[in-house]
């Protein structure tokens, strides 16, 4: 939604550390990240206002790119490996470690800033000191965005929630939905899941209004529920259908 | 008890013989179908910063959405037999969580390697994630996995 409004790429992974910084309960509770590093996501239209106020990054300043099946916790160990050499080599001077990791993580950062933040931070500070290290330069979209987040309850039936979104369809602004995700699997038990709406259309064989969510698990169709007509991991979904799952709606304004 | 075992053990043969034939029938199924194209061809992946290209005999539908080394397309690699033993007690509907995607959950429990790659076809790049066994190099995109698993829980 950020990248849309602002027509820049907004970097994800920065956005992400942004909330999680704010909401220190997806760490474990001794204060460590989770061991193999999953980016952890909130609430769609928290995550967007939490990152429009604290300025946002480019994802070339830190791409959240797929970064060949790197596995933090493993990188982490090399650093603690490293710092163990530093701490007893007497001087000698080691071979930099996983600095071809770093300029790839981090293009705007040296490898030594990179280390100096490794040995100093703590380990639940860890990834939001480097963040912020690699996005010196935020940048606050002018004029000013807002997100913008309405929850199903009392206030807001899910035909609310829909017209919201069908309003803002008619503006070409996309919006975030939160929603028990059965509605992808068509099973199982309740789980909550965040994805974008990003168009509409009437299906002319059922003569229903649907809408196409984008998610994020890639271009497979694979894996969903199988009512749903779905191209490159896109899915048309009838509007009857989310308005029995729907949660919540967001979008920036 | 020795009828208990028998029958338990009887049970767990069916069970077998019941997923291999599912797989089977997921796997193959788009061959009989005539939408699946195998072919050799190249797979990139960025690999410690580094951009890999490797060459590999694959299978693919006509969309592009779907992937599989030859060797599973043919039911004779790892990667299925570790699904085979691994996913006996894996439940579809409890990969799902707010954190994470399905199809890297799946892989990793089935001790495999999640990736985001590219493979060629026609001198086009397509985007996929796939679920690596290193042992044979053998591979099924990630959301064909989650569709062997469906097919198993049913």
């Amino acid at each position: 939604m950020l990248s849309h409004k602002t027509g820049k790429r907004i970097s994800a992974t920065d956005v992400a550390l942004e909330y999680n910084s704010k909401h220190k309960d997806q760490y474990k509770s001794d204060g460590t990240p989770f061991k193999s590093y999953e980016q952890q996501y909130g609430d769609a239209p928290i995550n967007a206002q939490t990152a429009l106020d604290n300025g946002l990054c480019l994802e070339e300043k830190l791409p959240s790119g797929d970064f060949g099946n790197v596995e933090l916790y493993e990188l982490l160990k090399k650093i603690e490996d490293y710092k163990e050499k530093l701490d007893t080599s007497k001087g000698e001077n080691c071979p930099p470690l996983g600095s071809n990791y770093i300029s790839l993580m981090f293009p705007s950062m040296g490898s030594s800033t990179f280390f100096d933040i490794a040995f100093n931070s703590q380990a639940a500070y860890f990834f939001d000191e480097l963040a912020d290290k690699a996005c010196v330069s935020r940048f606050t979209p002018k004029p000013k965005l807002t997100a913008r987040s309405y929850k199903k309850g009392r206030k807001h039936s899910p035909d609310d929630l829909l017209d919201k979104v069908d309003s803002q369809l008619d503006q070409s602004n996309i919006v975030s939905i939160g929603y028990d995700g059965r509605l992808l699997t068509g099973g199982g038990n309740k789980w909550g899941h965040d994805s974008t709406i990003v168009g509409r259309r009437t299906n002319k064989e059922t003569g229903k209004c649907e809408y196409l969510i984008r998610n994020s698990y890639g271009r497979s169709c694979n894996g969903y529920n199988s009512r749903f007509e779905c191209e490159d991991g896109n899915i048309y979904v009838p509007k009857d259908e989310i308005k029995k799952w729907i949660w919540d709606i967001g979008y920036i304004i | 008890m020795y009828l208990k075992m028998r029958l338990k053990n009887g049970f767990g043969i069916l069970a077998i013989l019941f997923n291999a034939l599912i797989l089977t029938f997921v796997l193959g199924h788009k061959a009989s179908a005539g939408d699946a194209v195998c072919s050799t061809g190249e797979i990139r992946y960025k690999y410690f910063g580094e951009l890999k290209l490797e060459k590999a005999q694959y299978c693919y539908n006509d969309s592009k959405t779907e992937l599989q080394s030859q060797s599973c397309f043919e039911g004779k690699c790892q990667l299925i037999e570790d699904f085979k033993v691994k996913t006996r007690e894996v439940d579809y509907y409890s990969l799902g969580s707010q954190y994470g995607t399905p199809g890297f959950k799946l892989c990793k429990i089935i001790g495999g390697l999640p990736q985001v790659v590219e493979f060629r076809v026609s001198g086009e790049w397509f985007a996929l994630d796939r679920c690596l066994q290193g042992s044979d190099k053998s591979f099924i995109d990630t959301g064909l996995l989650l569709n062997l698993l469906k097919e198993q829980s049913r």
